[in-house]
């Protein structure tokens, strides 16, 4: 009986290609924009800062670039006016902008103090980590001018042939900087697709399944529901076809996303197990909100018209579309009233800080509190429904 | 007289087919509440929380010579690097290593003896303050070997003579009359010289510029960015009814009405157009009033917003008339809704994605509009600033509408 039911809704999901454009094509799509728009995944680029510099090969401006696109916190992108950058930074593309006069070794030359133009917007946060990396850099290119002034004043060289011997000598007293990461790298928050890839199968699988809550009342308007009712089986079996169905299909789609992740974007998902565990109890919890859904739905327009808005606004609870770390401490509250913040938090403990299957435990337990809450209430009135029905 | 006729029948239409869409609460959820919602989620998560970068950082001197205290204090200490730093002084590497482990502080640098090593330790989590930490560390090295590299470059100004040098570096001619035990070396000040370097004025500054404030903010991106996404869900209501009277045969019938039956379908498409441009002024007023978020000129965001609709209901329109059944209509739509709004940059920021996903946006309506929300409040342009999204958006809606003609016709005459 159960299994007629699975099989029914099965067949019908296959001749239904919308169905599976939806559970297969949009999560693959979203992949790969996620996939394509952090290269090298775990956020290893820099802040974007914009940049007008003029276009020689050597020189102090060319070694102040040099060292700005050297700067591992820094994403430099070149501009060719201050116009463009200028706009960019309005947009929020480029936290901040950076100047440097085109004459820049014509006036060193001159014996004159080079500024170099810091552009930010005054209505935005000030980026103060990037002033500090960029003045790093401008310091380091100063410095070694300074020095090269200092020997020439002194020596009567003219500073370019002190500059150019300057490369060649060895320094006196040099100290050397060694940079040690200390703690476990596990408690890292990932980032870029570490995030993103667990963030978007948690909100796909939710709206998908919450979406395919539309078959029940379809069957109920056919009254298909009511005869498979009729045979000797009860309520709990029927809806149990029904529940079996969506968790299938849920499973699927999850399992696609994993795989297509791994292989085409090399995702490094972590622990199988942890993972397996968690999908599944959130895809339990997600079919017992489809059922719920579809059980409450009077037409199936009602189930397509409400399930994506839903599953929206839990997802942006959920940290969903942002971690929820940036949050407030009130909207992180209420994230975690969603089943969503605990999976997404366990997902992203596993695929980007290595976790097991011990360290989930307890989002395990409160997915699964979750799936039977939504599966209980969801066969009290699924059963109510169906009496009502037959009635 | 017969085109005012026609005017009348499809208004009449329109606000009969508007009247029993607002009985339908699920369009009111749909079109009103959840883009509100997201809205405000958006605003309350990503606005006002945030602040400014600051850490905290640990130093141990294991050297207490002259240079490291110059480290602590003329670096450490200055007020380019307190906007960004609390220095704390700790006792030994362990203690500091405790500290970063714990994550009680962001970083801590621990200076060796002799200044032959400064080790900068780092938290995994705070990334952003360690690269700081690290850069800092660095500068101050290459500080101090510039002070090591006047020494040398005197040095052999001082045996080789200047002619030693040239444009290409240094190039000694001849070794002849060098005399290596010379005096003059012990006589070069090392101490004097240091100072020079040091007191020596910075030849490159960095000042600080500003762009002029920008009103963009998250709340006037995400607000039209989801309302424009759930526009295409209360639009695909017209195109959906309209197929299920075309089965049960009703529009048929309406060809029997002494109006042409496209009066009708206009009519129709016009009471969703209203209640989806209400929709979206709806997200703007919550926005602006709630969050005082502004999506900029208003004359120049009701024509984006209007373009957006039409181009909307053209595209629901086509998606809708070549499916078979109102599930798979209604399937078709949240596809297209779902894969505009992402290509568009509804779901992320068009800034943080990279050239190629932001001329794939170009393809969207959605992406357009965006570009022209931007230039709203980014530029604070006028209407004549979205012109080139206003007309791309509109061509959308004439494609649309140009693909979805033969589709309607073959409904209407069945």
């Amino acid at each position: 009986m159960i299994a007629a039911l699975l099989g029914a809704n099965l067949r019908r999901l296959v001749r239904d290609r919308t169905s599976l454009v939806f559970i297969v094509a949009v999560p693959f799509l979203l992949i790969l924009i996620i996939g394509v728009s952090s290269p090298g995944g775990a956020g290893d680029g820099g802040r974007p800062v914009a940049l007008v510099a003029p276009a020689v090969e050597d020189g102090p401006a060319a070694r102040l670039v040099a060292s700005l696109e050297a700067d591992p916190g820094l994403d430099v992108t070149r501009f060719g006016d201050v116009d463009g950058m200028t706009s960019s930074i309005r947009r929020r593309i480029h936290v901040a902008g950076v100047v440097i006069p085109a004459d820049m070794a014509e006036r060193l030359n001159a014996g004159e103090t080079v500024e170099v133009a810091f552009h930010t917007d005054p209505s935005g946060m000030p980026p103060l980590e990037v002033r500090t990396a960029v003045a790093q850099a401008i310091a380091r290119v100063g410095a070694s001018l300074r020095t090269v002034q200092v020997v020439a004043n002194r020596t009567g060289i003219a500073p370019k042939a002190v500059l150019a011997a300057s490369a060649s000598m060895p320094s006196f007293g040099a100290t050397e900087v060694v940079a040690e990461t200390v703690g476990v790298a596990g408690r890292t928050l990932p980032s870029g697709f570490a995030y993103s890839a667990p963030a978007y199968l948690v909100l796909f699988m939710f709206i998908n399944t919450l979406v395919a809550a539309w078959g029940l009342p379809a069957d109920r308007e056919r009254g298909l529901t009511r005869r498979a009712f009729a045979a000797p089986t009860g309520a709990a079996a029927v809806l149990l076809g029904e529940w079996g169905y969506r968790l299938l299909v849920a499973l699927l789609q999850a399992g696609l996303i994993v795989v297509v992740g791994a292989v085409l974007f090399g995702v490094d998902w972590g622990h199988p197990v942890a993972v397996a565990a968690v999908v599944t109890s959130f895809a339990l919890t997600a079919t017992g909100a489809s059922i719920l859904l579809g059980s409450l739905a009077r037409t199936p327009q009602q189930v397509t018209a409400l399930a994506p808005p839903i599953g929206i606004v839990l997802g942006m609870l959920g940290g969903c579309m942002w971690p929820l770390e940036i949050v407030g401490p009130t909207l992180r509250s209420i994230g975690h009233a969603t089943p969503h913040a605990w999976a997404v938090g366990a997902l992203t403990r596993v695929v980007g800080g290595g976790a097991g299957p011990a360290d989930v435990a307890v989002d395990l337990w409160v997915l699964t509190g979750f799936a039977a809450g939504f599966l209980l209430v969801a066969f009290l009135v699924f059963r109510r429904r169906l009496l009502s029905a037959r009635g | 007289m017969k085109a005012r006729r026609n005017v009348r029948v499809a208004l009449l239409v329109a606000a009969r087919d508007l009247r029993s869409r607002l009985r339908d609460r699920s369009a009111l959820v749909v079109g009103f509440l959840a883009p509100v919602a997201m809205a405000v989620i958006i605003t309350l998560a990503t606005g006002g929380g945030g602040s400014a970068f600051h850490a905290d950082v640990g130093v141990v001197d294991l050297d207490g010579g002259e240079i490291a205290a110059l480290f602590v204090d003329d670096v450490l200490g200055s007020d380019d690097l307190k906007s960004v730093f609390t220095t704390v002084r700790l006792a030994s590497r362990d203690e500091a290593e405790a500290a970063v482990g714990q994550r009680t502080l962001s970083a801590a640098f621990v200076i060796h003896d002799g200044m032959e090593r400064i080790t900068v330790l780092r938290a995994p989590t705070a990334r952003i303050a360690g690269e700081i930490a690290t850069s800092v560390a660095q500068n101050f090295a290459a500080q101090v070997s510039g002070v090591g590299q006047a020494i040398g470059l005197s040095v052999m100004a001082t045996m080789f003579g200047p002619e030693a040098f040239d444009a290409s570096g240094f190039r000694p001619t001849s070794f002849e009359g060098v005399d290596l035990d010379a005096s003059d070396i012990e006589a070069i000040d090392v101490a004097a010289l240091a100072e020079e370097v040091a007191a020596a004025p910075m030849p490159i500054e960095l000042v600080d510029a500003s762009t002029g404030p920008s009103s963009l903010s998250s709340a006037s991106y995400f607000g039209p960015g989801m309302a424009m996404l759930f526009v295409f869900f209360l639009l695909g209501a017209a195109p959906r009814s309209l197929l299920a009277e075309a089965k049960a045969g009703t529009l048929a019938r309406l060809r029997a009405a002494p109006v042409p039956i496209a009066v009708v379908i206009a009519g129709k498409g016009l009471a969703v157009a209203v209640l989806g441009f209400v929709s979206m002024c709806v997200v703007w007023a919550v926005t602006a009033l709630a969050f005082g978020a502004t999506w900029g000129d208003p004359l120049a965001v009701v024509v984006l917003l209007l373009a957006f609709v039409v181009a909307a209901l053209g595209i629901t329109t086509v998606v809708s008339v070549y499916a078979r059944t109102e599930a798979q209509a209604d399937g078709f739509v949240s596809i297209v809704a779902f894969v505009f709004a992402m290509l568009g940059g509804s779901f992320l920021f068009l800034g943080d994605l990279p050239p190629a996903l932001q001329q794939i946006a170009r393809l969207t309506p959605n992406g357009w509009a965006l570009q022209g929300f931007m230039t709203l409040t980014a530029d604070g342009g006028g209407v004549l600033s979205v012109l080139g999204p206003v007309s791309a958006i509109l061509a959308f809606a004439v494609v649309a509408f140009a693909v979805a003609v033969p589709g309607l016709r073959r409904w209407t005459s069945t």
